[in-house]
Parts: structure tokens; sequence; C-alpha cells
């Protein structure tokens, strides 16, 4: 049983910060902007949100609180970097993915070079980790569930699944979501019915920049003690995550269970004796959650429901 | 008037929007230098934009030039070809890995017994073949079943990245260094004239592989019929499919020729007498997304490449020379995505210039109808 609890401890680590990053994905995506650029939003706030939880270890002595600052400056740095995007290919007509592919280099390099001018010489930025929630009340007690999901947690996991709710919400529910989709399935009509496009795509890339920006700092934190300015192609994943799922929150929530499973065999292989008998080699387990997505892509893509103007820059008098 | 030889800005457009992103690159850098370390900013910039010269004027730098622009000159050139193919290949990394490895592998087995011409031009064939099988499979993917070219062939990236490194380990492994074992000197790429005219630098006969590469793919795109049929999927795959063109084909081609140039471009570098390895650790080979910024400055022309390819290098030495004042040489990535997002929007800037010089004319023409009302 013992494992049973350790691998849904691990496979929250991976399941939340990329349910989360696809969900920001998906707010660009179906208001018409391709964003590829999900690996150098989540380095890039994330260094952001490391510093910040570095410099203010001795000032904010409770941890939750603490976290919770940095998330949300993650996410202000992330909408940042976005925007950089959003200019480009809403004010700019830009080619969206060698916009994203430029931010995809920019960010990387940038936080090394900067992080190394700032320490001198070291990329590593600590994390002094004293944010783990011993039992949730109440929850904790519950039989087999509380041992496995309010037992040892961090408080990301529940910004998460809110994140979640509030993300279905919104395209299910409210005017708004139905708007952003409207503005990338068919701007012109959008247009037409009073829906001032170029609005509505600058407003959800800021919200797609926020919720990337802060799932950036949620991927470190449980997993690593240090940040060294790489996310080992989580944005791509996430990304992938949001292809599988066809731009649908409940297929995303379920892709996402899917990708987090095969990286939680990825990285805990060894700890589970069936899998760690069979002797294979490293490279096989971690290459499995790329070879699985290609191949899940490869089933899905045949008839995706892509929004339909995602990746067009919006031309007014185009019909 | 003699508008034939009156500079006609509308024609070049490409170049100043180049000139404009290579321009934008140099300031942010500047700006980044002096912001991170004012008292050595200065040195450092002109250090980077002399290409190394600021700091020891010598013919080397150049010939090192050369050597750095052959393997991005090769990547540059597949992408080149790619995008105009309207197929958006990034898996350039792992389809230059590939060849290299395969490059290498063939080099240590045979390099010994072959005589000297084909001791390293089989190795390189066989990595360009390896390149364009990696290349070939996201290809297929693309063509039958609708995958999204960027996400699989970033997820080729990294199955290649995790994948070689056990490859290397099983097959090819010198333990001390960690890294592949080293290729035989009959095998390597010979220096040529290059050796004497550039005071002995890296420079080998590589480059000009990489320039007549570069060639002949500018031939298929301008001059073939296979090249024409790229080019008309790259603008319009619906239409192009009416016409008659079989698209599937088309984008597999595409693929092929791609991963060939970045297989070619990984096995020159790693023939190269400099001594290039691949080293046992998890990483993504950066001259796959220089090849993105090369053929962003050369508005996916494979003769452009040539100089986008020359002055990435050039940056690239000036860059090597950074840590004398403390900086680290990831600032030559920061120009490089500097200069493919300005690219980016390069369409936009030529749209600018021209409503800007129309309405001009405009206004000239408005102007001389009035002056000519008040004649009359």
């Amino acid at each position: 049983m013992s494992i049973v609890y350790f691998i849904s401890r691990y496979f929250m680590y991976f399941f939340i910060p990329l349910l989360v990053v696809a969900l920001g994905a998906m707010f660009s995506e179906r208001s018409g902007i391709i964003h590829i650029a999900l690996e150098a939003v989540m380095v890039w706030s994330c260094m952001w949100g490391t510093l910040c939880l570095q410099w203010l270890n001795d000032i904010v002595a409770n941890g939750q609180l603490r976290l919770i600052i940095c998330l949300l400056l993650s996410g202000v740095m992330g909408i940042l970097l976005t925007l950089l995007l959003a200019v480009a290919a809403i004010r700019l007509n830009a080619n969206q993915s060698i916009v994203a592919i430029a931010l995809n280099t920019f960010a990387p390099a940038f936080c090394i070079f900067y992080v190394r001018v700032l320490q001198g010489g070291s990329e590593h930025i600590r994390i002094y980790n004293d944010f783990l929630i011993d039992e949730v009340p109440i929850l904790g007690k519950i039989p087999i569930l509380g041992e496995m999901f309010f037992k040892n947690v961090y408080i990301t996991n529940f910004i998460g699944i809110a994140i979640f709710i509030i993300t279905y919400i919104i395209f299910k529910k409210t005017r708004f979501g139905l708007r952003i989709s409207a503005c990338g399935e068919n701007p012109q009509a959008a247009e037409s019915l009073g829906i001032n496009v170029q609005k509505y795509r600058y407003v959800a890339s800021i919200v797609a920049g926020f919720i990337a920006g802060v799932g950036g700092l949620m991927y470190i934190v449980p997993i690593s003690t240090y940040f060294s300015q790489t996310v080992g192609g989580y944005g791509f994943l996430a990304m992938s995550v949001l292809y599988f799922g066809q731009w649908r929150c409940g297929s995303v929530l379920l892709a996402a269970i899917f990708f987090a499973l095969s990286k939680t065999i990825a990285s805990a292989y060894s700890a589970i004796p069936f899998l760690a008998n069979l002797a294979l080699p490293d490279a096989f387990y971690k290459s499995l959650p790329f070879i699985i997505t290609l191949v899940a892509l490869t089933i899905t893509s045949k008839h995706d429901h892509a929004p339909k103007s995602c990746g067009v820059p919006y031309d007014k008098g185009m019909r | 008037m003699t508008d034939k030889k009156k500079f006609d800005i509308t024609k070049h457009i490409g170049i100043i929007s180049s000139l404009i992103a290579i321009l934008a690159g140099m300031i942010v850098a500047f700006i980044i230098l002096m912001i991170s370390k004012p008292s050595n900013g200065v040195q450092a910039f002109l250090t980077l934009i002399s290409g190394g010269m600021y700091v020891r004027a010598d013919i080397v730098n150049l010939g090192n030039v050369l050597y750095y622009a052959t393997p991005i000159l090769c990547t540059g050139v597949a992408m080149c070809l790619a995008f105009q193919a309207g197929v958006f290949n990034i898996g350039g990394p792992g389809q230059y890995t590939t060849g290299a490895f395969v490059a290498i592998l063939a080099a240590v087995a045979w390099g010994q017994k072959l005589p000297a011409p084909l001791s390293f031009i089989i190795p390189i064939i066989l990595g360009m073949i390896m390149g364009a099988l990696w290349a070939a499979i996201p290809g297929i993917l693309k063509a039958y079943f609708n995958v999204n070219v960027i996400v699989s062939t970033t997820m080729f990236n990294y199955i290649c990245m995790y994948y070689i490194v056990y490859l290397v380990r099983m097959l090819c492994y010198d333990q001390l260094k960690g890294q592949t074992k080293p290729v035989v000197a009959n095998a390597k790429l010979p220096k040529g004239f290059l050796a004497g005219i550039t005071n002995n630098s890296s420079a080998d006969i590589g480059i000009f592989f990489a320039i007549v590469a570069a060639i002949i793919v500018w031939f298929i795109l301008e001059k073939t019929k296979l090249g024409y049929e790229l080019k008309a999927c790259g603008k319009n795959p619906e239409a192009s499919r009416y016409a008659g063109i079989k698209s599937k084909t088309t984008i597999v081609a595409s693929m092929l020729l791609s991963g060939a140039l970045c297989g070619l471009g990984g096995a020159l570098n790693h023939l190269s007498q400099a001594g290039v390895y691949i080293k046992v650790a998890e990483s993504i080979a950066a001259e796959g997304f220089t090849g993105i910024a090369v053929c962003c400055l050369a508005n996916n022309n494979p003769i452009g490449a040539i100089f986008g390819a020359l002055y990435m290098a050039y940056i690239t030495v000036g860059g090597q020379y950074m840590q004398l004042y403390g900086f680290q040489k990831e600032i030559v990535d920061v120009i490089t995505s500097v200069i493919v997002y300005f690219a980016a929007f390069s369409p936009f800037l030529g749209q600018f210039i021209e409503s800007r010089i129309s309405r001009k004319k405009v206004q000239k023409a408005n102007a001389e109808a009035k002056s000519e009302e008040v004649t009359q």
C-alpha cells in the first residue's frame, strides 16, 4: 500500500502543473493565438518565482503565505512574457509560431545569463522548502483517499484543482468564455455581433500568461530544492496535453491524467518492483512520455477540433 | 524620370527588415550587458560586435567564423526548405544529432580502412541518410495522420536526446572522457588551403560542402518541378491539391530533404579537425535552433542563408570571448532570439514601409496636381 501512496503523491507532482499549464494555453488557443511558448513562460516565471522565494525567505515566516505571494508574482511575470507574444500576434500580424520559437530560445538563455550574473557563476537557485502540509484537517482522516491525496501535500494541488474548476465554469457557463471561443472560431462573425476581437484576444492572452506562469512555479516547488533554468520539456508536454485533449476542458483533464501517469512511471519506475525487474534501459522510461504523446496524437489528430482561426492573424476585411 | 536607375526600396524590404532585426538584437544585447555589469558592458559589447577582433586582432577569428558557420548553414538551409514547403520543422536538433552520431559511428569503424576522400564522404552520406530518416517519421505523421509538426518534431528532439546518451554508451563510448570515441585523422575533413590563409584556424573544407548544399537547395527550389510543388504546397495546400500536386508526398519529401541537410550539418561538424564529440549529457543541440534564426534572417532564401549563417557565426565567435569580462556566452542566444522575434513580423514591417512610401507618393502627386491647378 505504501507504494500506492508514494505513486499517487508523485502523480500529483506531475499532474497539477501539466493540467494548469495546458489550461492556460487553452485560453490563448481558444481565442485564436497559438501558444507554443509555454516552455518559455514556465522557465521565465519560475525564475522570478524562485528568486522571490529566496528573497522572501527571511521576511515572510509563514511558508504557505510566502508560496502564494511568489505564485502570484510568477503569474504576473508570465503575463509580461506572454504580452510579447500577444502584441506581436495581435497588433503586428506576426507569424505566431516563429515568435514562440524566439521566446523559447530567449527565456532559458536570458535566465541562465541573468542568474549567473546575479549569483556570480552558478545558475542554480536554491529553494528552502517548508511548504509541505502534513495533513489537511478533516479530509486527511478519510481512510484511503485521505492518505493518498490529503496527507503530505502541497497547497499547489488545491490551487490547481481550483483553476480547473474556474476554467470549466468560464468556458461552459459564462459569456466571457463563449466570446473567447467565438474569437478563435470565427472572429469576423464575432466582430459583426459587436465583440471587440482584439480586446478579447489580449485578455485571453493575459489570462493564459498568468496561469502558465503560476504553473511554472508549481512545477518546480514539489519536485526539487533548486531551479536550474529548465523545466525539462514540460511546456511542450503541456501543449501536447492540450492538443490530445482537443481544446476541451474535460478532455484536457483526462489527457493530463494520462500523461502524468506515463511521466510518473518514467521517473518512479525504479521504485516499482515489477518495472524495475524488467531491466529496460533508462532512456526507454525517460522518453516514454514523449513516445506516448506521439502515439496518442497519431490516433486523435485525424479529425481534430482545433479552433478554426487559431494562428490566423485577424483581418477585419476578410470574409 | 529615370525610374530604372532609382533605388526602389520596395524590392529590398526583405534585406531591410533583416537589418532591422540584427540592429534590434544588438540594441537589446547592449542594454542587457550595460544593466547587468555597467563597468565592463561597453568593452564586452565591442568584443561581441567585432567578432572577437577587439580582444585579439587575428585572422584566426575569421577562420573560426567559417568553422562555426558550417553546421548552422546546413541547418539554416534545411529550415529554409522546410518553411518554404509550409512544414514547420523544428526537429533540427534531433536530426542534427542523429546524423552526427551515425557519421561518427561510421568514421570510427571504417575511418582507417577506406582511402582518403571516401573515408569522410561515406560517413557524411550515412549521416545525411540517418537525418533524413529521423525527419521522415514526423513528415509521414503529418501527411497521413495530420499530427502537428511542431509538436511531433519537438517530441523527436527529446526522444533523440535520451536515446543518444544510451546508444553512445552502448556502441561508441570513450569512458575516460564521457563522450564518443575520437575519429581517426584519416576520416576527418581536411583543412586544405584554409589552414594557410586563416593562420591555422579551425576552418576546414566543410564550409564548401555547406555552401554547395545551399546552392543545390536554391536550384531545387527555384528551377525544378519538385521545388515548384514544394513552394505551391507551402503557399496553399488546398489549391495545390486541386492543381494535381500530391501534397502528402510533397510534405514527406520536404521533411526528407530538410532532415538530410540537418544530418549533413551534424556530420560535417563532428568530423571537423577541431575534434567535436557527442557528450554523454542530456542536452539538445543548439545548432538546430540557430538554423531557424539563420533562416529567418535570410527570409527563407537558401543563398541568403549563407550570409545569415556567417553573421550568426560571427557573433558566436565574439560571444566566445564574453567570459573574459565575466559574462556568459548565452548572450549570443539572447541576440538570436531577438533577431528571430523581429524577423517574425517582417511582413508587417514590409507593409508598413510600403504604405508609408505609397502615402508619400500620393501626397506628392496631390501636391503636384494642386500646383498645376494654381498655374492654370
